[in-house]
């Protein structure tokens, strides 16, 4: 049985505070604002072939355009090759993603887990694969391993991700008071990595370096 | 940390269910969050990042239509106004209250639930204290992990785990004393 009980009833008692909004029936349609509009839109837009990822793609190539130009003129433009672009939009960045998989097949390996850590939470599907770790300090990380396919937006506001390039991988990290976000794609498999975490920065991008 | 937000909606018809649920919904969410807000501009801002979630989490949605989506939306859009409200009057959420309130107790298993009755279990349920209740109606009832959670309100994922544990042993000490 398990939690079968316990989620039916939790299901029950969300419908009965949350369901009934008979109170609102008779209140005037909401006028929002085009800004909250056009970000609706983005979101409901998000899908592959959509109307975005036409734009961002245009974006895409004259981004990567100046970008080769730069390297080619600081003459270190060494086979190297770019795999992921944040595009930034002022209060955000949009990831793209150069090399894409469609599926995963294989789990998230762990070469490397800080001492102390143990394993919390898993999860799995066709797409992403998620590993959760934690010590006896509150200290935290999180694994996430996913299909590439479909880059996505990364709050940059205020923040300048830092890129790192380490045995051919770029790997962009952001850090902020509450902690570090490393991203990267791996060079055998083209799935995309996200590791975050409350840990050291440089602890962190061991983990993520000695992750597959 | 920054957040992280990884291709949203992957499919026509998750598209589609977005635009549902949207359509369906809206009005209904946009009061939900003006009832705790009191402000249609923060209202607003609250429904954005309800639709974030809700996109991020489309996966988690069934029919757009039915009672429990309706339930989870109005509760996600409820969350995501306080949870803007907090961080306007930087309250810094009870954490650390939290940690020091709370020491632990025994988790209660599961199937200790098997044998009561899912309509007395949901009454219960209903009156926990809502920093209790909502974590643990966003894990069991939609099945969200403690970081899907901790990031949908704004919390510690520590703090998640140890709030949906005491609510549980909130339920369990409040159905044993029915039982004595």
């Amino acid at each position: 049985m398990g939690a079968d009980v316990l989620s039916a009833a939790c299901k029950r008692a969300m419908i009965g505070l949350y369901a009934d909004t008979s109170g609102y029936d008779g209140m005037p349609e909401p006028e929002f604002s085009n800004e909250f509009l056009q970000y609706i839109k983005k979101l409901a837009s998000h899908v592959r072939g959509g109307k975005y990822r036409r734009l961002t793609k245009t974006a895409k190539i004259i981004l990567i355009a100046a970008i080769l130009a730069l390297l080619a003129a600081l003459s270190v433009f060494a086979a190297k090759e770019l795999r992921i672009l944040l595009i930034d939009h002022g209060v955000g960045s949009y990831l793209d993603v150069e090399k894409r998989s469609e599926t995963l097949s294989e789990g998230i390996t762990l070469g490397y887990i800080p001492e102390g850590f143990s394993l919390s939470e898993e999860y799995s599907s066709a797409h992403v694969k998620t590993k959760s770790y934690y010590n006896s300090d509150g200290l935290f990380f999180n694994i996430m391993k996913r299909a590439s396919y479909g880059g996505g937006d990364i709050n940059t506001e205020g923040i300048i991700p830092q890129r790192k390039d380490i045995n051919g991988i770029e790997y962009i990290i952001s850090s902020d008071d509450n902690g570090t976000v490393i991203i990267w794609i791996s060079a055998t498999t083209d799935c995309l990595y996200d590791v975050n975490g409350n840990l050291d920065e440089n602890e962190l991008l061991q983990i993520a370096i000695h992750c597959e | 940390m920054i957040a992280f937000y990884l291709s949203v909606i992957d499919t026509d018809e998750e598209k589609q269910k977005f635009t549902v649920v949207y359509e369906t919904w809206r009005k209904a969410m946009y009061y939900a969050a003006l009832k705790v807000t009191h402000d249609h501009g923060l209202a607003e801002d609250a429904l954005q990042d309800a639709f974030l979630y809700i996109a991020k989490n489309i996966r988690k949605i069934g029919d757009p239509r039915s009672a429990e989506t309706k339930a989870y939306l109005i509760l996600t859009a409820d969350s995501q106004a306080k949870k803007l409200l907090r961080k306007r009057r930087e309250i810094i959420d009870s954490d650390l209250v939290e940690d020091a309130a709370w020491n632990g107790g025994g988790d209660v298993e599961d199937a200790f639930f098997d044998r009561f009755d899912e309509e007395e279990l949901s009454r219960k349920i209903e009156a926990l204290p809502e920093e209790y209740r909502t974590p643990l109606l966003l894990f069991y009832a939609k099945g969200f992990s403690g970081r899907e959670i901790a990031e949908m309100l704004g919390l510690k994922e520590p703090t998640v785990r140890k709030r949906v544990e005491r609510a549980k042993k909130l339920l369990a000490d409040a159905l044993k004393n029915d039982d004595a």
